[in-house]
């Protein structure tokens, strides 16, 4: 075997493997861009599923404190409302102790009253602590939860795309990226930074 | 033309020939694969250290879905015991090792025999687990998956023990291993609770709950758990590249003289040598220009992302508030009506004594005051009290409103540790050049404008 041939063996055996090392590279960052923008892409409907999440909720939540507000006051005022008419019926009754009348009245107060105060009596000691402050007080928590997942997934979103943006423009993968159309970086989101910076007044809230 | 290889043995003798030849040979191969070892770990060590250097530290309570370093203290949730000492703790990692003296007897090419001892430690057991655990600093704690992390715990036992000891078999195997003396090595290393730990790490979305915890994630260049200060890992993967470079370069040097003893080779070791230490260190370059190009990206994309987290706390607030806002005010409102409804009819009304007369008309009398006691009872609670339950929900807003404010002071704080670890990045030699090159502009602080500077007034009336 002359060096002239062995020379050229080890030439062309390098030389091919650099070939084939560019070949891999490059396969190697087609596959990771394009499975880093369809993370990204996912990311970002993964937000809108958070938004229909609180779309959908919310409203169910605010409902059902009303609805439970509206219902204690209703049950606390018709108890105090069938009490006074119970003492009503007792003070006639007082000054006729024989009118049948008055009896009747009364005894029907009672019941009433009792009625009413088992209901009352009833909720209180199934859900002893279910009244109107604990459902707006889950409400808050389900709030501050809701907008927690919202925050997450954006930032969830702003990691695969800055993951993606710097993947693409890293070497060697610069010189591939390009080549298979992925020639700009993307974009985070957009907010109105001028909206969004003022701090909420909460006074302004209250009184509105 | 010569052959260009010749096998030239006068160098040793023949009664050691066959054994010294193995050997040598072996030595050969090892100091050729140190050569890529050593760019391996180089690249490695040069990595690590910028990125170390880049990622700036973020508090528990500020953490966001990316790489984030957090520095805390071990908090155990999940119940791990390990398997040395018995300590209660979230990773161990242990390893026995059992003493030998073993003979071999070699016979050379005359059909002399020699024979002779050699000795050492073989491991015969070793193992580890690792179970979830939460990381707690001042703002708060969040939950770790150490799961295909790198763990670097404090060494907890180094001891030997000879067969009397209770632990030799309790904790070892019952079989010896070949040419045993009776003597093993017990080492284990665990992270046990309050440990001080640093993370470099992702965080991700926990899958039950709306939560952050720090967990593997593929695209991660490193995920470390270590009981080592952030200053001594550094120092660490800066020492490593140096000793990289100083140990591939001297083997590179070496390898050809190694191979001259044994083997003629042309051209000559020295001239071999001359050539292949620069390409080694022009390689060494190379790889030096790539890191230094993509840490730049890096950290450039990374400050673009931190400002973005800013702006994503300050969206959660603005869309929270009022919410939180406008609830408290509903119920505040509820309460109100209804303390007032009952208040009015209570006035009116006196549920006291017995009147005289018939009996039933008294039974009748005393249960409606049973009842009456009970439901003034009820009624008395709310009057007596009529803000409690307000503000409790008061109470719930303020708390909000204020971690609201933290995250978003978090955010900021983290922008400018960022901004800053970005400016002093690319004004560093050798980045300078690259960053005007590539058009890699200044970053400027998050700073406050001078009014909001004055100290607010709390006018509670």
């Amino acid at each position: 075997m002359s060096g002239g041939y062995i020379a050229l063996i080890v030439i062309g055996s390098i030389f091919g493997i650099i070939v084939l090392w560019l070949i891999t590279m490059a396969i190697g960052t087609y596959n990771g861009l394009v499975q880093m923008n369809e993370g990204a892409n996912n990311a970002f409907s993964d937000i809108s599923v958070q938004y229909q999440r609180r779309y959908d909720l919310i409203p169910n939540l605010v409902e059902s404190c009303k609805v439970y507000m509206a219902h204690e006051s209703e049950t606390l005022t018709g108890v105090v409302e069938a009490r006074n008419q119970s003492y009503g019926a007792l003070k006639a009754l007082s000054k006729n102790p024989g009118d049948a009348e008055a009896l009747m009245a009364f005894k029907g107060a009672e019941s009433a009253l009792g009625g009413m105060m088992g209901r009352l009596m009833a909720v209180s000691e199934s859900y002893p602590e279910l009244k109107a402050n604990q459902n707006v007080s889950q409400l808050m928590n389900e709030l501050g939860e809701t907008e927690d997942a919202i925050s997450m997934h954006r930032e969830s979103f702003n990691n695969s795309v800055t993951q993606f943006n710097i993947f693409r423009q890293k070497f060697p993968q610069v010189f591939f990226a390009s080549m298979f159309g992925f020639s700009k970086n993307r974009e985070l989101l957009e907010f109105d930074t001028e909206v969004i910076s003022k701090a909420p007044s909460v006074g302004q809230l209250f009184d509105s | 033309m010569n052959n260009w290889l010749v096998y030239n043995s006068f160098l040793f003798a023949e009664d050691s020939g066959a054994e010294l030849y193995i050997l040598y040979w072996c030595l050969v191969g090892v100091i050729a694969l140190c050569i890529p070892a050593s760019i391996v770990s180089y690249h490695r060590c040069e990595k690590r250290a910028r990125l170390i250097i880049d990622t700036p530290t973020s508090k528990v309570k500020g953490v966001f879905i990316g790489l984030n370093e957090l520095k805390g203290h071990v908090v155990l949730t999940d119940h791990l015991i390990s398997y040395l000492t018995d300590t209660p703790c979230c990773w161990y990692k242990y390893k026995i090792e059992e003493h030998y003296t073993r003979t071999r007897t070699t016979t050379d090419s005359e059909g002399n025999s020699k024979t002779e001892t050699y000795s050492g430690w073989e491991t015969v057991d070793s193992g580890g687990s690792r179970v979830p655990f939460e990381l707690r600093d001042d703002t708060g704690r969040i939950r770790v998956n150490p799961a295909k992390a790198e763990i670097d715990g404090d060494e907890s036992l180094e001891i030997t023990r000879s067969r009397i000891d209770d632990i030799y078999y309790d904790k070892g195997p019952q079989q010896a291993i070949s040419g045993s003396n009776g003597r093993r090595r017990f080492t284990e290393s665990v992270l046990s609770s309050n440990e001080d730990i640093y993370i470099l790490g992702s965080a991700g979305i926990r899958r039950d709950v709306a939560e952050y915890e720090i967990a593997f994630d593929k695209q991660d260049e490193l995920y470390m758990i270590s009981t080592r200060k952030e200053e001594e890992i550094q120092s660490k993967y800066t020492r490593g590249r140096l000793l990289s470079i100083l140990g591939g370069l001297g083997c590179v040097i070496g390898l050809p003289f190694m191979l001259e003893f044994q083997v003629n080779i042309y051209p000559q070791a020295l001239t071999i040598s001359m050539i292949s230490a620069p390409c080694f260190l022009i390689l060494i370059m190379f790889l030096y220009v790539s890191l230094v190009f993509n840490g730049l990206v890096r950290i450039r994309e990374r400050l673009i992302q931190a400002w973005s987290i800013i702006e994503i706390q300050l969206h959660r607030r603005y869309d929270l508030i009022p919410q939180l806002v406008a609830s408290v005010k509903e119920y505040i409102q509820h309460e109100s009506e209804l303390h007032s409804a009952v208040a009015a009819s209570r006035a009116s009304k006196s549920p006291r004594g017995v009147l005289p007369g018939k009996s039933d008309v008294n039974r009748q009398v005393s249960v409606a005051n049973a009842q009456t006691a009970a439901l003034t009872q009820l009624v008395a609670v709310q009057e007596a009290y009529p803000e409690l339950n307000a503000s409790d929900l008061v109470g719930r807003l303020m708390t909000e409103l204020s971690d609201t404010e933290d995250r978003i002071a978090l955010a900021r704080e983290f922008y400018n540790g960022s901004c800053g670890n970005y400016n002093s990045r690319t004004k560093r030699f050798p980045e300078v050049f690259f960053a005007r090159m590539f058009g890699y502009k200044t970053a400027s602080f998050y700073e406050i404008e001078e009014f909001h500077k004055t100290v607010p007034t709390v006018n509670l009336r």
